[in-house]
């Protein structure tokens, strides 16, 4: 069965620091004026996002030695998915977006001031992150009342788990018309502004290393 | 009997779920239910016979996915559901079967990379293949966009002559997730012809209650209410919803008491929920369906209604009397046109005109694209302006909402032309009193000509609230009674209830000040009634006619039009008083340079305009813009100055770069090379390329942008047409690296003298070598230096 979960813009704070990151500024601050600028734009954002996800629970089995994963809907060979979801019987798998409407707004200042273009279009990776947070501390909340406990997310296209798998995920979730999010051809997301990704249900807790440090990219300009 | 036949005097019964009975009886998830018509006609059919036992008039054919992307044995699918459904029915006394569609599972344009044209095959598809079959109606559904709803029903239109039903889905804001709200879908639907329309999916009835009202309000055609039992959630291990069949029922009162005509199930409903509202609701007695006379024109988001307030057309973009947008034309240059939509919608028309006619130019080409452009980024409605009847039908087609006409006249064959487009794509006609005996001289001779064309609409099956006539407004400065008629006239259509507009400015042709005759041409005309103005919002005293007229006839609650109105007067002031401002800053050391550092937009252009009463043009681009660009771009390289800095920069200069320009009196100076840009076929982001694009017209060349998702045959033409050397490729997704590929390998062969270079989120230095690229650029300003180095070696 899919589960609906959605939440209104107030309830998602997006996290200015990693706009910040996603324009480029490391370590540093950005200017008032550029501070400024943020802040309009998020606000305009807030007016236009429309936080939506869908989710289910799933079975699945983990043959550790041949680096198969067996989802029931699909079966990934992936060595760090195999390692992300060693010792799991079940794993949750969710799609979330930021909207068909925040992403006519990313077009329009794309459009018209490639300034405007680029912060707003940082703030929607920034508020999908966010969004994909909370859904992810509401199932580990949910998770927690029977003692169980979850990995980090996984994405397809993470490591070596191929995005090819991108429309299978989606059509399982039926996400075309739970939250109107489809994909293209080439496999991208519409909106663009949305996550898919594995998160794995495990008897016991998980020392994981998330965020940049547990990715192999170490040249990438947006890392922390 | 008919079904349209039996809603005009009862209520009328759809089925329930069909997916929550297939997983109850096995479907695996995953599994594409509309494989069972032939794996399981029998559970099918069963399924559908419980629904008809519990007393539903239509079931809908189990076809929900049914289309040619996701089946390549679709005739036999949808056969078979068609056969399973007809089984179901025998016995049963008005039992109706409609033919299920439901979204493609792709997104549109500009959103996704879906065409319009493409949709509407891949829809045709479908029904061909259906509608040949026993069935009684068309039920197009859970569809979450306008768009791909009017693909739907066009496709539909185009095939059969069945009733079509429409349901989409809305959320708990009452919107479709793609923005439309209730009355716009009305006034598109109906538009359209449809039969009946109403929501489905994703809420439930308690949700729905309150969406209900919305669309009975504005409907003159039956309301359908099909809800979810509510929501899903896990209950000891078991899926259950939060509505159970008696709750369901008892709110299915409620909706059918507010006007809903078609009452049925969605999601998790089952034919105990669609039995027990029949029990509930059978007695009650339907509501009337009363036909609204309201005039509605709308976009994609949201419906205007012309005439409670009047109406602003905005008339900028149109190419008459302005050298300017020619050239932009000519140019295909969509920025200025999106640009002066922008504008315009800020200053606060509620309604675009679009006219790019020019007779150089491939008319239908041009409207086609504006419309498709203009959609992207405003969310006004738009009035389609075009005596070309191809470009007429061309746009209206492509147009996500209910589009204004302008227009049609009273001359017999236009009329032939124009109301089947009308009819077709469903639309507001502006209606000119003019015919074949040219225009009358009197208020009689317009009144005429105006009730013929009324009663010819009728003829075609075209309401009469559809027609807006627009009396037409002469020049006072060749017949100085020529306001008069046109009022008289206004004041008669009014009096009679018939919607009016007029083109404003025509009234002062000829005449000095002629802000003056058409604001108080405008007052008067409002008075007497005018709905809509077809007017020029960069007018302070159009606007200012405008909000008084509002404040003064009731309107305007407490004024606040009025008062906000009057802000942006006084802003307009301080505006003045900051120039003054910089003025003094200007005893600085190189204000300019150091506005255009910081970013300051409006600084660099009033400080640009003091300075060039000094300096020379070409000597303030090469001492203070130039070298002030080059330091931030230096910066930028350096890792001192960030990408939001450096493209507020080059905002401010290029804000500084307009001022210079317009106080040069040839404005034909020369770019420093000409490159072409593109996001390659297949990849829908264009950000990064748009950067590029900023930098690269700041540092003096210019840029022909093909936009994104753009084919490599068209970056050849292209190359080859403007003799182009230097092409910038851009891509976001590693899917997408292979149709870079393919552009440079054409490229290669069709114009081997031309450079490439690239770069996007995915590309390196490996892909760029393994493409074949001749250079890889990791940022804007790398890009830029290319550029330089190349022009200055060529």
């Amino acid at each position: 069965m899919i589960y609906s979960y959605s939440l209104n813009s107030q309830e998602v704070n997006i996290t200015k620091k990693e706009v910040y990151r996603y324009l480029g500024y490391g370590r540093v601050y950005p200017s008032d004026e550029v501070t400024a600028l943020i802040d309009e734009c998020v606000n305009e954002f807030n007016k236009y996002v429309n936080y939506r996800a869908c989710y289910a629970k799933v079975d699945i089995s983990v043959d550790e030695q041949n680096e198969i994963i067996n989802f029931g809907f699909m079966q990934v060979k992936s060595h760090s998915l195999t390692i992300n979801l060693r010792g799991c019987e079940s794993a949750y798998i969710f799609a979330a977006t930021t909207g068909a409407m925040a992403e006519r707004l990313i077009m329009k200042h794309n459009k018209l001031s490639a300034l405007k273009g680029i912060v707003t279009d940082a703030i929607g990776s920034a508020s999908i992150e966010d969004f994909c947070n909370l859904l992810n501390k509401m199932l580990a909340d949910l998770s927690s009342q029977n003692n169980k406990f979850l990995r980090p997310r996984f994405s397809c296209g993470y490591g070596d788990f191929p995005l090819e798998f991108q429309p299978q995920i989606l059509e399982f979730l039926d996400t075309s018309r739970k939250i109107c999010l489809n994909i293209t051809d080439n496999l991208m997301m519409t909106p663009v502004k949305s996550v898919t990704a594995v998160v794995g249900i495990s008897d016991f807790p998980t020392k994981c290393r998330t965020g940049c440090v547990s990715c192999q990219k170490t040249d990438c300009e947006y890392r922390n | 009997m008919n079904i349209k036949e039996l809603i005009k005097n009862q209520l009328v019964y759809f089925d329930g779920g069909m997916g929550t009975l297939l997983q109850e009886r096995g479907l695996q998830p995953g599994e594409l239910p509309e494989t069972w018509n032939i794996l399981h006609p029998e559970i099918i059919t069963d399924i559908h016979r419980s629904y008809f036992e519990a007393g539903a008039n239509i079931i809908k054919t189990n076809t929900f996915g049914a289309n040619h992307l996701k089946f390549d044995n679709l005739e036999e699918i949808i056969t078979k559901a068609v056969e399973n459904a007809n089984k179901a029915r025998e016995g049963f006394k008005n039992a109706y079967i409609a033919l299920d569609i439901g979204p493609i599972g792709k997104m549109l344009k500009p959103l996704g990379d879906l065409d319009f044209e493409k949709a509407v095959e891949i829809f045709a598809e479908t029904v061909k293949i259906g509608s040949k079959l026993n069935v009684d109606l068309i039920l197009i559904e859970t569809m979450n966009d306008s768009y791909e709803t009017k693909a739907a029903v066009l496709a539909t239109k185009e095939i059969s002559d069945l009733p079509i039903f429409v349901t989409t889905v809305y959320d708990e804001n009452a919107k479709l997730m793609t923005g439309a709200n209730p009355k716009c879908m009305v006034a598109i639907l109906e538009g359209l012809g449809v039969d009946a329309l109403g929501l489905n999916c994703s809420l439930g009835p308690e949700q729905m209650k309150k969406i209900v009202p919305m669309l009975t309000k504005e409907a003159s055609i039956p309301v359908i209410v099909n809800p979810n039992a509510g929501l899903p959630r896990s209950e000891n291990g078991k899926t259950v919803y939060d509505v159970d069949a008696d709750e369901f029922s008892d709110i299915m009162v409620e909706i059918a008491e507010s006007g809903a005509r078609i009452l049925g199930g969605c999601c998790g409903t089952t034919p105990e929920f669609i039995r027990k509202t029949i029990e509930k609701t059978k007695y009650l007695k339907p509501k009337p369906i009363v036909p609204k006379n309201t005039t509605l024109v709308s976009s994609y988001t949201h419906a205007v209604e012309i005439g409670p307030s009047p109406i602003l057309i905005g008339e900028r973009i149109n190419p008459t009397g302005k050298s300017k947008f020619k050239e932009a034309l000519r140019q295909n240059n969509m920025d200025y046109i999106l640009n002066e939509g922008i504008a315009q919608q800020e200053k606060g028309v509620q309604i675009l005109d679009v006219n790019v006619g020019l007779p150089e130019i491939d008319e239908v080409e041009m409207i086609k694209s504006a419309v498709f452009e203009l959609q992207s980024v405003i969310d006004l409605p738009l009035q389609i302006d075009t005596v070309d009847i191809e470009a007429m039908e061309q746009s209206m087609r492509l147009y996500n909402g209910k589009p204004l006409v302008n227009s049609v006249n009273g001359k017999e064959k236009n009329m032939k032309e124009v109301f089947p487009l009308i009819k077709k794509y469903g639309g507001t006609l502006i209606a000119l009193t003019i015919d074949e005996d040219g225009i009358p001289e009197t208020v009689e001779g317009r009144m005429k000509i105006a009730e013929k064309i009324i009663k010819t609409a009728a003829e075609y099956g075209i309401d009469k609230k559809d027609i807006v006539v627009d009396p037409l407004a002469m020049t006072i400065s060749s017949d100085t009674n020529s306001a008069n008629i046109t009022l008289e006239t206004v004041k008669r259509l009014s009096d009679m209830g018939i919607k009016t507009s007029l083109g404003v400015s025509n009234i002062s042709f000829g005449l000095p000040n002629r802000e003056f005759v058409t604001s108080t041409f405008f007052a008067m005309a409002l008075q007497n009634g005018l709905n809509c103005a077809i007017m020029n919002p960069y007018s302070q005293e159009m606007m200012k006619v405008y909000y008084c007229f509002n404040a003064l006839t009731n309107r305007d609650d407490n004024c606040t039009d009025y008062i906000n109105f009057c802000s942006t007067v006084v802003t307009q002031t301080v505006t003045t008083t900051s120039a003054t401002g910089t003025k003094l800053e200007s005893n600085d050391d190189e204000p300019l340079k150091k506005a255009i550092i910081k970013g300051l937009k409006e600084q660099a252009a009033a400080i640009t305009a003091e300075m060039l009463k000094t300096i020379s043009p070409l000597d303030l681009i090469d001492t203070q813009i130039i070298p002030a660009l080059d330091i931030v771009g230096k910066g930028f390289e350096e890792k001192t100055v960030f990408l939001p800095q450096l493209l507020m920069s080059a905002e401010a200069s290029k804000s500084s770069f307009d001022v210079v320009k317009a106080s040069m009196a040839s404005n034909g100076e020369a770019s420093k090379g000409r490159i072409i840009l593109a996001t390659v076929k297949g990849d829908i982001h264009d950000i990064g390329k748009n950067i590029v694009k900023v930098l690269l017209e700041n540092y003096g060349y210019e840029v022909i942008d093909l936009g994104k998702d753009v084919p490599p045959e068209l970056v050849c033409e292209t190359a080859i047409k403007e003799e182009i050397n230097l092409v910038g490729l851009s891509a976001l997704m590693t899917t997408t690296v292979p149709s870079m590929e393919e552009t440079i390998k054409q490229l290669r062969e069709k114009r081997p003298q031309c450079k490439v270079v690239v770069g996007g989120a995915v590309l390196t230095q490996e892909y760029a070598d393994m493409i074949g690229a001749d250079y890889y650029a990791k940022d804007a300003m790398e890009t830029v230096r290319y550029a330089e180095h190349f022009f200055g070696i060529e």
